[in-house]
């Protein structure tokens, strides 16, 4: 190899490096900028509570810095130190923005929560494990932090209908042990416990003691907009004196879970997430919604499905039959999950217009009935859904209204566009807009619920006179009413409620007691003079009749199994 | 050959020299450093009452020379609220704030060690395995405030801040017509006659006649002075009262979750981590 070419190489070489290094990141050199080579940890370093971060707790910040230089630390509340490793304790609850700069290096700004002492109530152990409505008697054990040993003043306020050991009505006690005391009232019972300690008055603390009652019943779990997961012992007629009160799982309903539905020992909670309605979603990953399932007593919940690819891909409305849960999704189709599948991703491959999914392909799509083209129209909006007497119905309230009814024969091996052979099940209801129906199989009666202006509500009829039914006119024999006459209509106004046209929340769920054939749904009133809340359908009465007034209401289900708590 | 050569040294400098903290050719194509352990855990469930202890049920093995040595729990804290509030009265529009935040609280920080035990083997599985668990705090409860039936001016001051009040008042006001003055007033029996600061005129579109404030002289219908001076003394809590209900159209919910790890750590200091769980407190 000669000169000329040694410098060719080099020449070259020096080139393609130039060019190479020219990729690096400049890092900021500012000082008080944020630099990912400045860390650092906390923690709280006394011998107790250290997960609590209690108000005067001795947190301990630690820079981890691969940057090299002087620690300082602003701990977010007027205060400062110095040092690789400084000790804090912070003197009010509240969270703080700590600041760790580096000199010469740059900074790292974290946050930590403060929290204010909080008394820790916990019931001690029941004989037995239940606590049983006018028998069981319960006590309290509280735990204050005090590392001050300042004042401690205890103020308990108890539920209506407590008493005490004499037999006495119980409201309230002050003092650190309240003694035993029983509940004349079912239901989730909530203790309160106000502290002061020192002169000063700490944030409340409740205690929920889920009181049975005394003879095996029924239970009804309704999912409450913006809270939790409740259930209702279905009593009946309560006995003198005593209310029948709801338990609070302590689980949360979720976003917007239209449909819930109890199998066996658990609550499977379909949540459609946040945007139900819809969306231009052109990323296609907009979708939140998922199906958990909480255990018939709250203390468990496990996700069985999530969904973060599209929004109109999340679980809408479910139901289900053996071992298999029905869900179908805002407007394409029904899909099918095995009920003990866990932790479970739905994943959406290639285009959008296809919905490709490889793990939970559809069970039956607006495209795979000989409907479509033929009433079902591209992206129909569904509702709720199930079988009766092998037949699917399949509720649709746009793009093709009505209840769309077909056998497993029926459904397509491949998508159409239209011209296909009309399942013979026909349509019930054509061109309204039913929202959720159920089937009582002992009464051989439907109960379903519309919500077309001017016709909205609940109706009942048999399945023969159903078919019937060929316009909106038809519908007046069926409709119920309270025992005032009136009759619920769910808010279909934009601004007023939740939802836009075609697939308003309206009444999302209808679910039956086959012990003594109620129907109960939850309303949103759009009718200033029936109240919104959890009602019911009494066969015995032939009216509707409120359970829960006031409450805002999404899916509703009934555990048939007969116990005395869950 | 030449051209052999100086393709092959073109390849060799790009090799080496693209290695930039964008492009790092060695740690894209292999693998440095020590293999971590592996992992595996599972929760029992997503969400548990605030102070109670959290089960779960760990499976780890390592292929490296280096032993277990512990494993560790880590987990953060992030905070969500959602902060909602209505005033009922009005009929041509809908008013109402609401906002909902989640945000990290406390960074994430080791919560609880557990020694790795050789007897845990599983033959079945091949690997180490164990059920134990981790503690959560109770000052992580969360707290709700759902339409009360009796106003705490406390709680809201807590809740939504100091200034709140005052502006949601302001912004109603400014956004308030004649008949949600009308409808508030009346529920209120705040005025008796109404009527009395109102003019009409008739709608060719609906054949009714449209309720207004009267118009002044440039065109506008101002709220009168009597109207304005009695908003002024109506409380907070009176804004957002419904009737119908006999509640307070105010919620207020704040829970916090978890976003927990389990690592698996061997004596050389080696970790390796499951895959992170959400758990909602409640």
């Amino acid at each position: 190899m000669n000169t000329i070419q040694k410098i060719k190489y080099l020449g070259v070489a020096f080139v393609v490096s130039f060019f190479s290094f020219s990729c690096i990141d400049e890092l900021p050199l500012v000082e008080n900028l944020p630099n990912p080579d400045v860390a650092f940890t906390y923690s709280v370093i006394d011998n107790t509570y250290q997960i609590d971060y209690y108000v005067g707790a001795t947190v301990q910040f630690v820079s981890k810095s691969a940057a090299q230089g002087t620690c300082s630390w602003d701990f977010g509340d007027g205060t400062t130190a110095a040092g690789t490793t400084v000790t804090h304790k912070y003197a009010v609850a509240g969270t703080y923005a700590v600041k760790l700069t580096v000199e010469g290096s740059g900074s790292l700004t974290q946050t930590i929560l403060i929290s204010d002492i909080r008394p820790i109530m916990k019931l001690n152990p029941i004989e037995g494990g239940l606590c049983e409505v006018l028998s069981t008697y319960v006590s309290f054990n509280v735990e204050l932090p005090n590392p001050e040993a300042l004042t401690e003043e205890y103020t308990w306020t108890f539920p209506a209908g407590t008493l005490d050991e004499s037999g006495a009505a119980k409201e309230s006690f002050i003092g650190k042990d309240p003694g035993r005391v029983k509940f004349s009232n079912v239901g989730s019972q909530t203790v309160r416990l106000q502290v002061k300690l020192g002169g000063r008055l700490l944030e409340e603390s409740m205690l929920n003691v889920q009181v049975a009652y005394n003879s095996a019943v029924p239970t009804l779990y309704f999912a409450v907009k913006t809270g939790n997961i409740m259930a209702l012992k279905l009593v009946g007629t309560a006995p003198a004196g005593m209310q029948i009160n709801p338990f609070d799982l302590g689980v949360k309903s979720g976003q917007h879970p239209l449909n819930i539905l109890f199998n066996d020992t658990s609550l499977y909670v379909l949540d459609c997430g946040k945007q139900f309605t819809y969306v231009n979603d052109v990323d296609e990953n907009l979708g939140d919604g998922r199906i958990t399932v909480v255990s018939k007593s709250g203390s468990k919940v496990e996700t069985m499905l999530t969904n973060t690819t599209q929004a109109f891909g999340d679980p809408f409305y479910g139901y289900i039959e053996g071992t298999k849960l029905f869900f179908a999704d805002r407007n394409t189709g029904i899909t099918t999950i095995n009920l003990n599948e866990r932790n479970r991703s739905l994943i959406f491959t290639g285009y959008s217009t296809t919905h490709y999914r490889p793990d939970f392909p559809y069970y039956v799509q607006n495209t795979t009935l000989g409907y479509y083209g033929q009433g079902i129209s591209f992206g129909a909006i569904n509702a709720g859904f199930g079988k009766i007497n092998g037949v699917w119905y399949w509720c649709k309230t746009f793009s093709g209204n009505g209840i769309f009814r077909f056998t497993d024969a029926d459904i397509l091996p491949a998508p159409i566009t239209g011209n296909g052979v009309l399942p013979a099940s026909g349509v019930a209801l054509d061109g309204m807009s039913p929202k959720s129906f159920v089937w009582d199989t002992k009464n051989q009666v439907l109960y379903f619920s519309i919500y077309d202006t001017g016709y909205e509500g609940i109706y009942r009829c048999t399945l023969a006179q159903l078919n019937n039914i060929k316009s909106r006119t038809d519908l007046a024999p069926f409709k119920l009413t309270l025992a005032n006459g009136k009759t619920v209509t769910p808010i279909t106004e934009v601004g007023k409620g939740e939802g836009s046209a075609g697939e308003f929340i309206g009444i999302c769920q209808l679910a039956l007691d086959e012990n003594d054939g109620s129907v109960y749904f939850g309303l949103r009133s759009a009718d200033a003079t029936v109240k919104s809340g959890l009602m019911r359908y009494n066969p015995a009465s032939g009216k509707i009749e409120y359970v829960i007034q006031g409450v805002e209401v999404y899916g509703v289900a009934v555990n048939k199994a007969k116990a005395k708590l869950f | 050959m030449k051209k052999i050569q100086i393709v092959a040294v073109i390849l060799m400098s790009m090799l080496f020299f693209t290695a930039c903290d964008i492009h790092d050719t060695l740690d894209q194509d292999v693998i440095v450093g020590n293999m971590a352990p592996q992992v595996y855990w599972e929760v029992a469930s997503s969400t548990v009452t605030a102070g109670s202890n959290v089960p779960f049920t760990a499976q780890y093995y390592s292929t490296s020379e280096a032993a277990i040595d512990h494993l560790e729990v880590w987990y953060n804290v992030d905070e969500q609220e959602a902060k909602t509030v209505n005033c009922p009265w009005t009929t041509s529009l809908v008013f109402n704030f609401t906002s909902t935040t989640s945000v990290e609280k406390r960074i994430s920080q080791k919560i609880s060690e557990y020694p790795h035990i050789e007897t845990n083997w599983s033959k079945a599985l091949s690997a180490y395995t164990f059920t134990a668990t981790f503690p959560t705090s109770n000052t992580l409860a969360s707290i709700s405030w759902i339409k009360p039936t009796t106003f705490d001016s406390t709680k809201m001051v807590s809740y939504f801040g100091a200034e709140f009040m005052q502006h949601f008042k302001d912004s109603l006001y400014s956004k308030m017509q004649a008949v949600d003055f009308q409808k508030m007033y009346q529920g209120l029996n705040l005025v008796t006659n109404f009527k009395i600061y109102l003019d009409s005129t008739f709608n060719n579109n609906t054949g009714k006649y449209d309720y207004h404030f009267p118009i002044d002289a440039q065109g506008n219908m101002p709220v009168p002075a009597a109207i304005r001076a009695i908003y002024q003394t109506i409380p907070f809590a009176d804004l957002i009262f419904n009737t119908s209900n006999a509640n307070y159209e105010v919620e207020f919910t704040r829970s916090y979750s978890i976003n927990a790890n389990l690592e698996t750590i061997d004596t050389k200091g080696v970790n390796g981590s499951a895959i992170k769980t959400t758990i909602t407190l409640n």
